[in-house]
């Protein structure tokens, strides 16, 4: 700590030049911190999906329904531990655009079958007891504007109301914490299927998709096949996945993001090395005197390559957390822009270590010639 | 009484391209403890090779260099950079002041080597500034300071670390001759009061005056020696 006013002095002899180095190096910064968020994000969507629950859906195709007779026959299945329903009952609301999803479920499979589900007791016996009752994730109750006891009217893409509507109004009973990691149902308006079974014109006694917790995470692959078997055949064959294929399939689909954000970022950084790589040994130049009466004053040659690579790692460090900051604030628009919703992943410690091998390597050529200065020579100017 | 420092048939070469220029020969010198010296002599005479050797920031190509009977030419180089840390304090011509630094941080500078704690470093470092008489100036920056200012910070970092031996290169070499004395006069009042033992080279006869011995070289050999009145 002490050498730090000598280090920081060190990095401010030049402040238009530090200003310059500090705003090229966050720039590189601020692009790979987007980029590092996108597939650190798109990584934890595949770390967090959970390989213990599997997907039934039909064969044919994600909106293609399903009898609700399967689910007899899924729970008897060896190795399955909980079934739960689902009817997809999404919708434009308010305005054109903007899409709420909801799902109509049972409360008890869906509470048997999601354990990160963050809804109290209070909460899932109060949809059970309202009919026409929702559970509401927390940032869309924020986003509306909902509160408890409110009436909204949902408008299902899929569905029309018996009634002669397209609405079907349901009953604002809880609202519970939003879990973006919990991709079951973390982030859905949550309705009982029985209330819009009875509602719909079209489709009663069917569902769109059976979710199957099992006991054996390991045995996802083979007890997939199994369910498959029972329905093989059948009016509606079907086809069962897990969650983490499911978001492995999801990635897939975008190609090797990985490859290309490491190509961008490493574009990036090999033009950077060269140009704060000149701009140290520049610095390092001009410093040959003031470093020579710092020899003289009993600095060691390893003391002066610490303090140059100390003082390189200090404008990195700096200018990459100022970096990542701004691509923090810059994700969100950035994911907007280019029609993404990938939350986004950690990018500050992979950013601070690039931060340190890029000082470490740019920092390597000042720190070998301040170590290596001759005193007599640099005082007498040669 | 011991000399201070010893320099015993050193010789100085120096490759200059494809040859090789001796720049001392077979040189032999004393400096007694509390002894402040001049080297005075033309240019290329070989005035800071000596200097340079006397306080460790050279080798000699042979001989010897003795401070206070320790031959520092036997030391390595880190051992050297410590020596010097210790035992040396360095004034040069040009001030060579850390220009980003405020006065109090260029004389703290050596003190950063040493285990002092930053209150000890802190009264160091208010000591030596009080010496010199630049208390009110010790916010301020080399580039807010007079070349006699400036000198006097370098002193206050030559003393700070309370050195056996002050090597001081043209250490008016840049000033007006008003503060050039003021400089001179510190540096006595050091040798007198504090008992340091100072080595300066100089061209400047008024300046080597206020030594109480001065030496001259000539092409890499001590000359005779006149007698000076301190």
């Amino acid at each position: 700590m002490k050498f730090l006013p000598l280090i920081w002095a060190g990095l401010w002899r030049r402040p238009g030049r530090t200003m310059l180095t500090l705003v090229s190096i966050a720039s590189a910064f601020v692009i790979f911190g987007v980029l590092q968020g996108f597939t650190s994000g798109l990584d934890r969507l595949v770390a967090n999906a959970q390989a213990d629950v599997l997907v039934t859906a039909s064969r044919v195709g994600p909106l293609d329904l399903m009898p609700l007779a399967d689910l007899a026959v899924l729970k008897r299945t060896p190795g399955v531990r909980a079934v739960a329903r689902i009817v997809f009952f999404g919708g434009p609301f308010r305005q054109p655009g903007a899409f709420l999803p909801a799902q109509a479920i049972d409360p008890d499979e869906a509470r048997a079958l999601d354990d990160q589900l963050r809804i109290a007791p209070a909460q899932w016996q109060a949809l059970k007891a309202t009919r026409s009752g929702a559970l509401v994730p927390a940032d869309a109750a924020k986003l509306y504007g909902f509160k408890v006891g409110d009436r909204i009217p949902l408008t299902p893409q899929f569905y029309a109301n018996k009634n002669g509507g397209k609405a079907f109004p349901v009953d604002v009973v809880g609202i519970y914490p939003s879990n973006p990691d919990d991709n079951v149902f973390g982030g859905v308006v949550l309705l009982n299927y029985d209330y819009i079974d009875q509602s719909r014109v079209s489709g009663p006694g069917t569902v769109n998709d059976y979710l199957v917790r099992i006991d054996d995470p390991l045995k996802s692959g083979t007890l997939a096949l199994a369910i498959d078997r029972q329905f093989a055949n059948s009016p509606h064959e079907t086809k069962t996945y897990s969650l983490r294929q499911l978001a492995l399939a999801s990635v897939a689909r975008l190609g090797d993001v990985g490859l290309a954000v490491r190509l961008i970022a490493g574009a990036v950084f090999f033009a950077l090395l060269f140009s704060v790589g000149s701009v140290m040994i520049q610095a390092g130049r001009e410093r040959i005197v003031e470093l020579a009466v710092l020899k003289t004053l009993g600095f060691g040659d390893a003391a002066l390559a610490a303090l140059t690579i100390a003082e390189a790692v200090l404008l990195c460090l700096a200018a990459a957390i100022a970096g990542l900051l701004i691509s923090t604030a810059l994700y969100p628009v950035v994911m907007k822009t280019i029609h993404f919703n990938v939350k986004a992943g950690p990018a500050l410690p992979a950013g601070l270590i690039v931060a340190v091998l890029l000082a470490l390597v740019t920092a390597t050529i000042p720190a070998w010639r301040a170590a290596r200065l001759s005193i007599v020579d640099a005082l007498a100017g040669r | 009484m011991e000399p201070l420092v010893s320099v015993r048939r050193a010789i100085k070469r120096y490759k200059r391209g494809s040859e090789s220029v001796e720049v001392l020969h077979n040189l032999d010198l004393d400096v007694a403890p509390g002894e402040f010296l001049a080297l005075m002599g033309p240019s290329g005479s070989g005035k800071t090779t000596l200097l340079n050797l006397i306080g460790g920031l050279d080798r000699p190509t042979e001989g010897q260099v003795l401070v206070a009977g320790e031959p520092i030419d036997d030391l390595s180089g880190g051992e050297l950079a410590k020596w010097r840390s210790r035992h040396v304090g360095f004034v040069f011509q040009f001030y060579n002041l850390m220009p980003t630094l405020s006065a109090e941080r260029n004389i703290e500078l050596p003190l950063l080597l040493t285990n002092l704690s930053r209150a000890q470093r802190k009264r160091s470092v208010a000591s030596a500034l009080e010496l010199v008489g630049l208390t009110d100036r010790r916010k301020h920056k080399p580039s807010e300071l007079s070349g006699g200012q400036q000198q006097r910070v370098a002193i206050a970092r030559a003393i700070v670390t309370d050195p056996t031996l002050l090597v001081c290169d043209e250490p008016t070499g840049d000033l007006d001759r008003e503060t050039a004395e003021e400089i001179l006069g510190l540096l006595q009042l050091l040798n007198r009061e504090q008992g340091k033992t100072i080595i300066m080279v100089t061209h400047d006869p008024k300046a080597a005056e206020f030594a109480s011995r001065v030496v001259h070289l000539d092409k890499g050999a001590l000359a005779a020696e006149p007698a000076v009145a301190a």
